[in-house]
């Protein structure tokens, strides 16, 4: 004897199981299930017949999962992605200058050199409200650009930056000059490089699942 | 004239937006409704796998396009209503520019060759 209640709880679980989450979306897939089986039933369908149909209009989980995937995955990726990014270029460079203190205990780390007013100082605070303002615009785009540029101008504008603050303040020795590089300085750029690299590939990652999602679902 | 077959579904994908849009600016709606009305209006020649039209539409209210509620149907039963955002109208207005644009290339292609 066939159970409509136990089928739809069946129907549940097997979605359930292909990760369609619930309460969203699958609360309201079970609502269009339950509407489309009790139009059918009123044309005269017997309840067997009607669920197997609406079950089969509804689609494989598997297809479903992946549509779903695009849209909610991509949401809460991006928006972590890009806060990573922007949060980086500051607590990463803090904790590895705070590192490099104990790790090489006669050197000195750039927080505490002479030169960090003068030189440092305007190129940590031009890197992070780049990151910042990078980081805002991510959130209301989404695109690949936004990532593209966090991590590019993160590099770059801080490259730059180095060598500027080299002729700008004589008295500040530039990183990329100092006798720190070899030892202390250069593992915290391969680490911001790493960072920035990666974060760069995650955000055309995204924005490639973006274009496929166009391509897919818009007019 | 031809008669109208199932339309393929690479128009039916193109069509979803501006479809939902257009049902939306009548007034909220939820996912069921929304299916029976353009299977009606096409006089089932455009037809959705049902399931499909959610990812759609969840698609939409993350664009800011549309917005939902849950509610109640007559029965009792949950629902989710959807309405269309402001942004929702001016992309509905671009879809039609667009496709009555096609429309007319199309007709004017059309009667030049009964000319």
């Amino acid at each position: 004897m066939f159970d409509l209640e136990q089928s739809i709880a069946e129907w549940r679980r097997q979605m359930l199981a292909a990760g369609i989450k619930t309460p969203v979306p699958l609360e309201e897939l079970e609502s269009h299930l339950r509407e489309d089986v009790e139009q059918q039933m009123q044309s005269g369908l017997r309840a067997q017949q009607a669920f197997e149909n609406s079950v089969q209009r509804i689609g494989h989980a598997n297809d479903l999962k992946s549509e779903f995937k695009k849209i909610c995955g991509m949401k809460f990726y991006t928006r972590w992605m890009l806060l990573w990014i922007g949060g980086n270029g500051l607590i990463v460079t803090v904790i590895l200058n705070l590192v490099g203190l104990y790790m090489f205990p006669g050197r000195v780390p750039v927080f505490f050199s002479h030169g960090w007013w003068h030189a440092w100082f305007p190129c940590y605070t031009t890197w992070t409200i780049f990151s910042i303002i990078g980081f805002v615009v991510g959130l209301n785009h989404w695109t690949q650009w936004s990532a593209l540029g966090i991590g590019g101008i993160g590099l770059i504008g801080t490259m730059i930056l180095n060598l500027a603050g080299r002729f700008v303040f004589h008295s500040g020795s530039s990183v990329f000059f100092s006798d720190d590089w070899g030892n202390v300085w250069f593992p915290i750029y391969l680490a911001e490089m790493g960072f920035t690299f990666a974060g760069l590939v995650a955000g055309l990652s995204v924005g490639f699942g973006n274009r496929k999602l166009s391509k897919a679902t818009r007019a | 004239m031809y008669r109208v077959s199932m339309i393929r579904k690479e128009l039916v994908a193109a069509s979803a937006e501006p479809l939902v849009l257009s049902l939306l600016s009548k007034g909220e709606s939820y996912g069921y409704a929304i299916i029976q009305e353009v299977k009606t209006r096409s006089d089932g020649k455009l037809q959705w796998t049902d399931g499909m039209l959610y990812p759609v539409l969840h698609r939409m209210e993350h664009r800011g396009l549309i917005k939902s509620r849950w509610g109640e149907s007559e029965t009792g039963r949950k629902r989710k209503y959807y309405s269309l955002k402001k942004d929702g109208k001016t992309a509905m207005a671009k879809h039609h520019a667009q496709w009555s644009l096609v429309h007319s290339v199309l007709s004017g292609l059309r009667k030049e060759q009964y000319v």
